[in-house]
């Protein structure tokens, strides 16, 4: 690419959606991914997989607490390892305060804070360069198309005005807003706006990626859509990602692990796949019949066995019994079985649990 | 290329220096200043007045042209401080007014009405970047039309008249830089306090006008009921006068001055609206908004 083409103007001939196939690796505006680049993500995604505890934490804090005119967060201590860290908590719960305080926009009245390594209060600057942030309410610079908009702020973040706009038009085709990057901000649909506010978090290519709210007012579609770009993002392995939400939903689709608040202090701290791991998978089993003579037949076979509510049935099956056994022993006992399900905890669960519990 | 089309990479390259990123604000804050037709015909406007003086510093020097004219040289004053503070300094600062008034308040409103501070300040940027970036642009465009035109100025009549005028008139070049850059940086700090607290750009506008008003009202006010130069303390343009009298050993008589004030106490007032300025903005500039 020569310089001459580095104009707002003229750039966009060249950036138009090119079809990326295997073998297109030689195009430089945009390389496909090559075999190397491939090997290189999922060897990202297979480090990740590590086991989370031998990782480095991402996010560290130590006692810390926030104040305004009450408590807001509370001798928070934690270290958060995951590649996509989920916020939960119900309103008021201290999420919007606690990413706020990693941003560094309000002080800590006590506690520590370290963000990839880097303690905040001795380098915020430093530590903001590697940081990007997608904010829930609408955010953006009046009277800028979504191109000017997304590069002043690559500028900002520390990239030359060169490389600033070529990210920047790249960006705006990764999140799908390859064709209204010329369009006015203001005139973008809220849908494009969170786009566009993604756009702009993920620009300079950021270590760590705060996520408030992403799918906010989002339609089906464009949910699943900025859904998936957090999943790709993450799977990258380039970026930590924390996302701050109260849908349940969002963040058991993209988060490996789980923080939650309840009134500004942590009421549950987990790794989702551990904890869905520890949570066994169990049958519920419906029945019209002898139900004791069943429970009892279950028991034979070595099932542990639950009754929350008549006519239904839950059973934890051993090594070695499989659902064909439990037919065998309903015809054995003349007993019809009228539904089976498997069902594992949800996060939905673990989140109701955790404000349960005091 | 660092963002593939079709799957996500982070950026390994080099970063600018901090102090480019303050500049990226000022790039883009320019860039828009000149968006409006009507701000880039008056900044275009703002440079006739020194263009005429620098046609009547030549004329003065140019006698054929003069004898030419039947204009007889002793009906024209004396090109010294009084001269350059009447003729230059003052439509200077008027013009300097203006324009700080058209762009200034516009300036940080638009930010904070969209919410945007929470995209600056979550990048390796702060509050005093933001805003010495902002004001660059006015010190920019505002040396464009004041004390740049009037070095040159001076500096071509000291060519002009030879014989050591320079040497006898070296306060004129500390006086043009002093006095044009305390009135553009208290006026643009004033503008982006009030840009800051109103959200409207015609309001605050209005806000900035009513100031430099009602400053001068009730300072005249404050002068007739005390006596004194206590309402100087409230009229910054009366500071400003003051300011232009004192640095350009600038003749009295030929100006309107109300206000006897010495000239620490208008250095004072310039040094009390930036500082208060600035407060308010580090106090209405933040990223997030505490609910209480």
């Amino acid at each position: 690419m020569t310089d001459a083409l580095l104009t707002e103007d003229t750039i966009s001939s060249d950036t138009t959606p090119t079809k990326v196939t295997p073998e297109a690796g030689t195009n430089k505006l945009h390389p496909a991914a090559s075999d190397d680049d491939l090997k290189r993500r999922t060897g990202n995604r297979e480090s990740e997989l590590e086991p989370a505890k031998q990782r480095a934490p991402v996010l560290e804090f130590d006692e810390l607490c926030v104040d305004f005119d009450r408590p807001i967060l509370d001798h928070l201590s934690a270290q958060l390892r995951g590649s996509c860290v989920g916020l939960l908590g119900p309103n008021g719960a201290g999420k919007t305060t606690l990413l706020n305080t990693l941003l560094g926009f309000n002080k800590p009245t006590s506690g520590k804070i370290s963000i990839l390594g880097h303690d905040l209060s001795s380098g915020d600057q430093f530590v903001r360069g590697m940081v990007g942030y997608m904010p829930e309410r609408d955010s953006f610079i009046a009277g800028m198309t979504g191109i000017r908009f997304v590069r002043m702020m690559a500028e900002l973040s520390g990239l030359s005005p060169k490389i600033a706009l070529e990210r920047a038009h790249e960006v705006f085709f990764y999140v799908g807003l390859g064709e209204a990057r010329y369009r006015n901000i203001d005139s973008y649909s809220l849908g494009m706006k969170q786009l566009a506010k993604l756009a702009q978090a993920i620009v300079h290519g950021p270590k760590l990626l705060f996520l408030d709210e992403p799918t906010n007012g989002l339609d089906p579609p464009a949910r699943a859509r900025m859904l998936q770009l957090i999943r790709e993002i993450r799977d990258s392995g380039d970026t930590h990602i924390v996302v701050a939400s109260h849908l349940l939903q969002d963040i058991e689709s993209c988060c490996d692990e789980v923080l939650v608040l309840k009134e500004g202090r942590i009421a549950k701290y987990c790794n989702l796949e551990e904890e869905r791991r520890a949570n066994r998978k169990f049958l519920l089993i419906q029945i019209r019949g002898n139900e004791k003579e069943f429970v009892d037949g279950l028991r034979s076979l070595g099932c542990e066995v639950a009754l929350p509510n008549r006519r239904r049935i839950k059973a934890i099956l051993p090594e070695g019994v499989e659902v064909q056994h439990l037919y065998a022993l309903a015809e054995q006992m003349s007993v019809q079985i009228r539904n089976l399900d498997y069902k594992r905890d949800s996060l939905e669960d673990i989140f109701l649990r955790a404000m349960d519990e005091d | 290329m660092a963002i593939f089309q079709k799957a996500y990479q982070g950026y390994a390259g080099e970063l600018t220096a901090p102090l480019q990123r303050t500049l990226v604000i000022f790039r883009y804050a320019l860039a828009d200043v000149f968006q409006s037709r009507i701000f880039t015909a008056f900044f275009l406007l703002c440079f006739l007045p020194s263009l005429l003086l620098l046609c009547v510093i030549y004329t003065y020097y140019n006698l054929e042209l003069l004898m030419q004219f039947e204009v007889p040289i002793e009906d024209f004053i004396a090109i010294d401080g009084t001269f350059f503070a009447l003729f230059m300094q003052y439509p200077q600062m008027f013009l300097l007014f203006v324009m700080i008034m058209s762009i200034g308040p516009t300036m940080i409103s638009p930010d904070l009405r969209n919410n945007a501070m929470p995209l600056y300040l979550s990048r390796p940027i702060n509050k005093a970047s933001y805003i010495f970036g902002k004001l660059l642009v006015l010190l920019f465009l505002g040396s464009l039309i004041s004390w740049i035109p009037s070095l040159i100025l001076i500096f071509l009549q000291a060519y002009l008249a030879g014989d050591g005028w320079l040497i006898n008139n070296l306060h004129l070049l500390a006086a043009t830089v002093v006095t044009s850059l305390s009135w553009i940086v208290s006026l643009s700090l004033l503008a982006f306090a009030i840009s800051a607290s109103v959200k409207w750009k015609a309001v605050a506008r209005l806000f900035f006008f009513a100031f430099y008003l009602f400053g001068s009202i009730l300072g005249e006010v404050i002068k007739a009921v005390f006596g004194g130069w206590g309402g100087g303390l409230v009229d910054i343009s009366s500071a400003a006068e003051v300011l232009v009298l004192a640095m350009y050993d600038a003749d009295a008589s030929y100006m309107e001055s109300s206000m006897e004030m010495p000239i620490w106490a208008a250095a004072f007032m310039f040094l009390a609206v930036s500082v208060l300025a600035a407060l308010v903005l580090t106090r209405r500039i933040r990223a997030f908004q505490v609910v209480s």
